[in-house]
């Protein structure tokens, strides 16, 4: 790969020895631009790009060392190489262009064959330095990318760590509350029943009404507690103790499964259409808490890029072919643009504001999808909708 | 211990409320109740009172729900022991049926008949082998 160009730039005032060059290096493979004064070659320099230059030191105006002097005001961080003629064997003219950052220096009178391998070796090196350059920043942004797959993936075993956690805590107190309750609910009430029918307390208004409304109160904190249990199985998806647990289920039952539970998500405005289409019957291996997690996990999403959509749609079809499951959730909102996409299946990556989304939803479903052996990839187009394509292999599927 | 009541229960679990929740069940179906927070203590009921059920929580500071269980199976091989856990890995799995535990019943209990039916189950099998001693004794006679 070619790092640099060939535009080389030689100025010298005296038209006899500029000709002379010019028959010199005229067989090289580089562009020369001729020039025969300082301010010229300045010119030339500032506007147009050239790889080397090769000043002669007196010229009449500008002199060589002037011209690199102002071409560095104008460009400090420059690292082009540069050459000077110089007519005399003279040290401390020499010395100046090293000083000035001269890479090397002809003495006139030159030899031809010198000038040709001079300029070659100090193209060549100048070539080799960019291509080590470049090399160099590629390795960096390679190291950098690599940094930050660790940070992530350290702090999704952290989430992981705390989600087994949270599920061990809740889990505590839900046991006792769902316990006191199933007790008082189906011990005690029977028995407070039975004894309040043989005393006249039980044409009480007070505590008829008690009596009407009690079997209702347990109900609701059970159902309370129902919740809290499906919460906490669903930081199950997100601890790192869960392991994929593979049975046979059907896809369209965990479609279903995943939709009863958005139900409480979705806006009434939003349409939500399933079809189960050809793959009704077929059985396949997986986890079903995963799938439907993942269901879950883009249909909100899909609900989020509906806000404030005039007639918001979303649509689920599952299908399959000879060797695969597919699986497509699609939105008629506005689609994800190129820019974004890039970075969508990045840990932590989100478009919501701060505290709204943790930006782990698309890569974890990706992960599970390939904990399943299968495939998801945006499959959406302009203006035309979000539109996401999971596909799990049949090799785990099974006959129903 | 009273004949009224149909086995002498130990209800093992460091958090109180399910302990007393448990403990409240069990009574009102007629179990003689013992409560204990943590293994050490349990061992110190199981030296002092007649026990032969237990309920016993896995994770627990000071000794585990397993590492009590796996004495108890050695010393008090008669007791019979359900486990419960709101913290289920296959380890735990795998010791609780390897210390000969009847059951293993994963918190939050959202149906507490699970494990009373599982408390029944083991009580006849106790009931069972005392029966079964009785008969031996009736013979001797």
């Amino acid at each position: 790969m070619k790092y640099v160009s060939n535009k080389i730039l030689i100025a010298d005032d005296d038209p006899t020895n500029l000709l002379f060059l010019r028959k010199g290096v005229n067989q090289l493979p580089y562009e020369f631009t001729y020039v025969k004064d300082g301010e010229a070659a300045l010119k030339c320099l500032l506007e147009d790009d050239f790889d080397m230059f090769i000043l002669d030191v007196v010229m009449p105006g500008l002199t060589g060392f002037e011209v690199v002097e102002k071409f560095k005001e104008h460009n400090p961080e420059s690292d082009k190489p540069f050459l000077f003629l110089t007519g005399t064997n003279d040290q401390e003219t020499i010395l100046k262009g090293f000083n000035l950052g001269a890479v090397d220096y002809i003495t006139k009178p030159f030899s031809l064959h010198e000038i040709r391998k001079r300029i070659q070796i100090h193209h060549d090196l100048y070539e080799s330095r960019k291509e080590l350059d470049a090399y160099a920043k590629q390795m960096e942004r390679i190291a950098e990318a690599r940094a930050e797959q660790l940070i992530h993936a350290d702090r999704l075993a952290t989430m992981g760590t705390m989600a087994a956690g949270i599920m061990h805590e809740i889990n505590n107190p839900a046991t006792f509350i769902s316990g006191n309750i199933q007790i008082l609910q189906n011990k005690f009430l029977p028995l407070i029943i039975k004894i309040l029918d043989e005393t006249e307390m039980k044409n009480n208004l007070k505590v008829k009404i008690m009596m009407e409304e009690l079997p209702k109160m347990c109900e609701g904190i059970l159902t309370g507690v129902a919740r809290i249990k499906r919460i906490t199985d669903g930081l199950k998806a997100f601890s790192r103790s869960h392991k994929t647990e593979f049975r046979p289920l059907s896809l369209p039952k965990c479609v279903e499964n995943a939709l009863l539970f958005c139900k409480s998500f979705i806006p009434e405005s939003v349409e939500v259409e399933y079809s189960p289409g050809s793959c009704t019957l077929t059985r396949f291996e997986g986890d079903s808490q995963q799938i439907e997690q993942i269901i879950i996990n883009l249909v909100i999403n899909a609900t989020h890029a509906l806000e404030n959509h005039q007639s918001p749609k979303i649509s689920i079809t599952t299908t399959e072919d000879q060797t695969s499951l597919v699986l497509k959730v699609r939105d008629n909102g506005p689609g994800i643009p190129d820019d974004v996409m890039e970075k969508v299946w990045n840990p932590f990556f989100t478009t919501k504001p701060k505290g709204k989304g943790t930006g782990l939803g698309l890569s974890i479903c990706r992960e599970m999808v390939e904990a399943h052996n299968g495939k998801m990839s945006y499959t959406g187009k302009v203006n035309k909708g979000a539109e996401f394509t999971i596909i799990i292999p049949k090799m785990q599927a099974v006959a129903s | 211990m009273s004949d009224e009541y149909k086995a002498n229960l130990l209800i093992v679990d460091d958090e109180a409320e399910i302990r007393e929740m448990l403990a409240r069940h069990f009574a009102f179906e007629g179990f003689h109740v013992l409560q204990a927070g943590n293994g050490l203590e349990a061992l110190e009921v199981l030296n002092s009172k007649k026990v032969e059920l237990i309920i016993c929580d896995i994770v627990m500071p000071k000794m585990t729900g397993v590492q009590l269980l796996e004495i108890v199976h050695k010393e008090f091989p008669m007791v019979r022991v359900n486990m419960i856990t709101g913290y289920v890995s296959q380890s735990h799995l795998l010791q609780c049926m390897k210390n000969h535990a009847d059951n293993v019943i994963y918190k939050p209990l959202e149906d507490l008949s699970e494990l009373e039916k599982s408390v029944n189950q083991s009580l006849e099998l106790i009931n069972r082998w005392k029966n079964k001693l009785k008969e031996l004794q009736g013979m001797k006679v």
